[in-house]
């Protein structure tokens, strides 16, 4: 099980990376031969499209494990120990079975576009192949949001995911904070 | 009807959910229990939908090129070419934070990024140099919202997909508020410190200063790149991002030599893992201002509460206040993704120029965002400095009048936001 989640985010962390980048080496390409050989490329635009919808989606679950999505937090923080831990429980629950019934409807849309099976203009790619990423983000999302509820129940401490619990809400600044800490090492040039 | 939508998204967002789950959630359950014969499949396909404007791809593009500057040493040097030439004059520190601000706004689009990039390094030099806890928290998060409003702006981005405005245009419209910001809190900051007897500091020779200027012409050249490509047409605001990037990646990785290729993948990441939760509030947004204006929301909520036959002055005014009150409590993205949708038709409908109104929303997003209790900036200050929330919000109130102030003269005169544009 372990191991499973370290693939798992493993795979996570190579396709949200890579998408980005690939996303910006198709623009600036685009842009390139559009100013310098007065012909822009035809597949950039649904190229980038593509790549935002498996940034978007698969973004969820991975998101989630880092804290990095966007909430409301002022009356949490507030709040007593034991009253994060029920809201933890509320939220990570709810959550869960929301994402749980947006995999569904996705997973069914998914279907539905398959059975039209239309291709994307220039590349003709599948485009089921690419609604495929809306269930599968959900899907990440809500079994992300479930384990955390089920380690918020089996273990004493309050987890706002399954890698943090409340007392490690400040990592998420910690990259950028690392960030602006190296540029006064490194200055010169 | 109204109540069912509001009342989940109200609660739902006060419990601390993911926002991403209120606002699917909410339009949902609204189209389940009033339009039972609307296939639930339509929400998923408005979904997707949500993400598919082209324009959207400049966020993540900008972001990237905000983030490899931010590992690299763009912010240092653009902070000391500002310094060495205000710095000699009262409240030359503080000007010096509230103008960089402005020009790194003018490279990554967050003021978030602005808090870190600028006032993390400003911030010990202020203190050092005699300034008050409570004045330097409350200058470096007031000046990092100028960067929503000169271009690139993620908040202006958001505002343009939601109404097809156009983003070139928007961003155009945004330089001379932002400018007209910066400088109040520049005459403000001045008389500050000369009240306070901040000591100044050493004047320094036009040869010290053309050395900074040198060592900063590279990284200026990223807002020019990006105004001038977009304000001529030559670049759209996708296009411009992308250059941006480009540009980025020329300045640190072969000029500066500041970061290296190896790590572009783990800059990627982080652009991505911030790029995925606002989309996916693009994306619930888009279910959301579907669903209302399905359900005719707009019409039903504007009728209530500026009757039939409102003037356009009053529209302005109640749209700020709605914005306003709104980024008090939560992101402005999320503020412009769900309000914009319920007040556009009618401000279209009384004459409003869309620009215009994207200049005024934006200026909103950025005061609430600093406004006490729920603004957000006061908790990343919060987070990012350690200093307890009372410290924090204790001089904003001279900022907020302010921003009231200039908030006021766009209202009044349209031309401030409007003149740039043809």
């Amino acid at each position: 099980m372990k191991s499973l989640d370290k693939i798992v985010e493993k795979v996570e962390e190579a396709i949200l990376g890579y998408s980005v980048l690939l996303m910006a080496f198709v623009l600036i390409g685009s842009v390139l031969s559009r100013t310098l050989l007065n012909s822009s490329w035809t597949f950039a635009e649904e190229v980038g499209q593509t790549l935002t919808i498996i940034v978007t989606f698969v973004g969820i679950g991975y998101a989630a494990k880092k804290v990095k999505h966007i909430t409301m937090s002022a009356i949490f923080d507030l709040m007593s120990e034991k009253g994060k831990k029920i809201f933890q429980l509320i939220i990570t629950s709810v959550t869960s079975l929301c994402l749980f019934y947006l995999t569904y409807l996705g997973l069914q849309y998914t279907l539905k576009v398959h059975e039209l099976s239309r291709v994307t203009p220039a590349l003709r790619i599948p485009m089921y192949l690419i609604m495929a990423f809306v269930p599968l983000g959900f899907f990440l999302g809500a079994v992300e949001y479930a384990r955390t509820f089920i380690k918020n129940i089996c273990e004493k401490d309050v987890y706002i995911s399954t890698q943090r619990t409340i007392d490690q809400i400040g990592e998420a600044y910690e990259y950028s904070q690392q960030n602006s800490d190296e540029v006064s090492v490194k200055e010169g040039m | 009807m109204v109540l069912l939508l509001m009342s989940i998204l109200v609660v739902m967002l006060l419990l601390n959910f993911p926002m991403m789950i209120p606002m699917t959630m909410a339009p949902l359950a609204v189209m389940m229990k009033y339009f039972p014969n609307v296939n639930p499949l339509m929400a998923t396909q408005q979904i997707v939908a949500g993400v598919q404007p082209y324009v959207l791809l400049a966020v993540p593009m900008f972001i990237l090129a905000a983030d490899i500057m931010c590992a690299g040493q763009t912010s240092r040097r653009l902070l000391d070419f500002v310094e060495t030439f205000v710095g000699h004059i009262h409240g030359g520190l503080a000007i010096t934070t509230a103008a960089t601000c402005t020009l790194f706004g003018a490279i990554s689009g967050s003021t978030q990024a602005t808090v870190v990039a600028i006032g993390k390094p400003m911030r010990n030099r202020l203190m050092e140099s005699g300034y008050e806890d409570e004045d330097t928290i409350a200058l470096i998060i007031c000046s990092a919202i100028i960067a929503l409003l000169i271009p690139p702006s993620i908040s202006m981005i958001m505002y343009c997909v939601v109404t097809g405005a156009s983003v070139g245009d928007l961003f155009v419209a945004g330089v001379i508020p932002g400018l007209t910001i910066l400088l109040f809190f520049a005459v403000y900051n001045y008389f500050d410190a000369k009240r306070k007897h901040i000591p100044l500091s050493r004047n320094l020779t036009m040869a010290e200063r053309m050395e900074s200027l040198k060592r900063a012409i590279a990284p200026l050249g990223f807002p020019v790149i990006i105004f001038v490509g977009i304000y001529t047409g030559f670049f759209s605001p996708t296009e411009a991002a992308a250059m941006g990037v480009l540009y980025a990646l020329i300045l640190e990785l072969f000029l500066f030599k500041s970061i290296k290729v190896k790590d572009l993948s783990r800059i990627a990441l982080s652009t991505a893992v911030v790029t995925s939760a606002v989309f996916i509030l693009v994306a619930a947004g888009s279910l959301f201002s579907w669903a209302i204006s399905y359900a005719k929301i707009p019409q039903m909520m504007t009728a209530a509460l500026l009757g039939p036959n409102p003037s356009a002055l009053s529209i302005l005014l109640t749209v700020t206040a709605f914005f306003f009150i709104g980024c008090m409590f939560v992101d402005s993205i999320v503020v412009i993704v769900i309000l914009t949708p319920i007040f556009y038709p009618l401000a279209m409908k009384a004459g409003i120029h869309p620009i215009h109104l994207g200049v005024i929303v934006t200026l909103q997003a950025a005061i609430g965002s600093i406004t006490p209790p729920f603004g957000c900036n006061i908790f990343t200050a919060i987070a990012i400095f350690s200093r307890p929330f009372m410290k924090v919000i204790k001089r904003l109130p001279a900022y907020i009048i302010m921003l009231i102030i200039v908030s006021a003269l766009i209202i009044l005169f349209p031309q401030l936001s409007l003149m740039l544009i043809s």
